[in-house]
């Protein structure tokens, strides 16, 4: 497993590079959600999920669309931090990441943080752990087709690495093991 | 998570650059055209699931190799009108479509439309983009 920076020169926001991928979680996670071929067999293997009350019922096709206006918001989001300072780019990234469970309580050994975008729902999720009050590792991405992470394995997975990653700091005594742990996700609403 | 060890951390992070940005840009600086390939890309590979047709089939009546047509599938492709053309013609659908007003006063109602999509875009958003200008005509798209 390698880290990656995202912005030049800075520290702010990484990425995690896994042993079986050329390259980094977010540039794979850019490249799969503008695939077309990629997309339209995501949607047509869980039609099932989009004929729910849940996805008022949408077509494929209509969540091909959903799904790209999406990913184009991310990557105009992504491109606008890049041009910003990293002082100006702190205070986004707070704002952008948010925990991953509602139900936050200190009781818990580890706190789940999410980043959120205007829809009533979005497809796209971007997963990363908080390291310190300025740092992020981006873990991975899916496309979330249910309430609960649990309930589809591209999702699970997407816990299992969460943790994977956090064990990997762990085990490089990168990161204490006292402290809370801060699960992110982000995802990007329109206007 | 508290950070224990900075140098550990500064020692563990790749020298080797994320290529994200470069291809975020690339993708944001081609937004029209990349737009336009990727809803003919969603039209043809709804047809080949619905025609039971697969890339190869569609690679062999275009002439064309298998990567090629996963090129354009994957609607990364910058088609020309020819190719287009050809893709209609080898599925027997519409993809686009001119209509041109011989009259100049209704050239405003002149359009290239997408045929397949309209229906889409009608329960999503309305989309439009101009094209370009020749002398005499403006042609502007409607979705």
């Amino acid at each position: 497993m390698k880290i990656v920076r995202i912005f030049e020169n800075t520290n702010d926001l990484l990425a995690i590079k896994y042993e079986n991928s050329d390259i980094d979680v977010l540039e794979q996670l850019f490249k799969s959600w503008t695939d077309i071929e990629f997309i339209e067999d995501f949607f047509n293997t869980n039609i099932s999920d989009l004929n729910t009350n849940y996805w008022n019922n949408i077509s494929v096709e209509e969540a091909i669309f959903s799904l790209l206006e999406e990913s184009g918001r991310l990557i105009k989001m992504f491109n606008e931090l890049n041009n910003i300072s990293y002082i100006e780019r702190q205070s986004k990234l707070k704002v952008m990441f948010r925990p991953l469970d509602n139900n936050l309580s200190n009781k818990y050994e580890f706190d789940r943080t999410k980043v959120y975008g205007g829809r009533p729902r979005n497809f796209l999720r971007i997963y990363a752990l908080k390291i310190d009050e300025e740092k992020y590792i981006i873990t991975g991405g899916t496309i979330k087709l249910t309430k609960k992470m649990q309930d589809r394995e591209n999702s699970n997975i997407e816990l299992k690495n969460l943790e994977k990653c956090k064990d990997f700091l762990y085990n490089n005594g990168i990161v204490d093991k006292d402290g809370l742990d801060e699960y992110l996700e982000i995802e990007c609403y329109e206007d | 998570m508290k950070i224990k060890n900075k140098e550990k951390l500064l020692e563990i992070i790749s020298d080797r650059k994320s290529n994200w940005l470069e291809y975020a840009k690339f993708q944001q600086e081609n937004a029209n055209w990349l737009e336009k390939s990727a809803k003919i890309a969603i039209v043809i590979l709804r047809h080949l699931r619905k025609n039971n047709i697969s890339q190869i089939e569609l690679a062999k009546r275009l002439n064309v190799s298998a990567q090629y047509v996963n090129k354009i599938l994957k609607g990364r492709e910058n088609l020309s009108l020819e190719t287009i053309s050809k893709l209609e013609s080898a599925l027997n659908i519409d993809l686009i479509e001119i209509e041109i007003n011989r009259n100049m006063s209704e050239a405003k109602k002149d359009k290239i439309v997408c045929i397949n999509i309209n229906k889409i875009n009608n329960r999503i958003s309305n989309n439009q983009w101009n094209l370009f200008n020749s002398d005499n005509y403006i042609f502007k798209g409607e979705a």
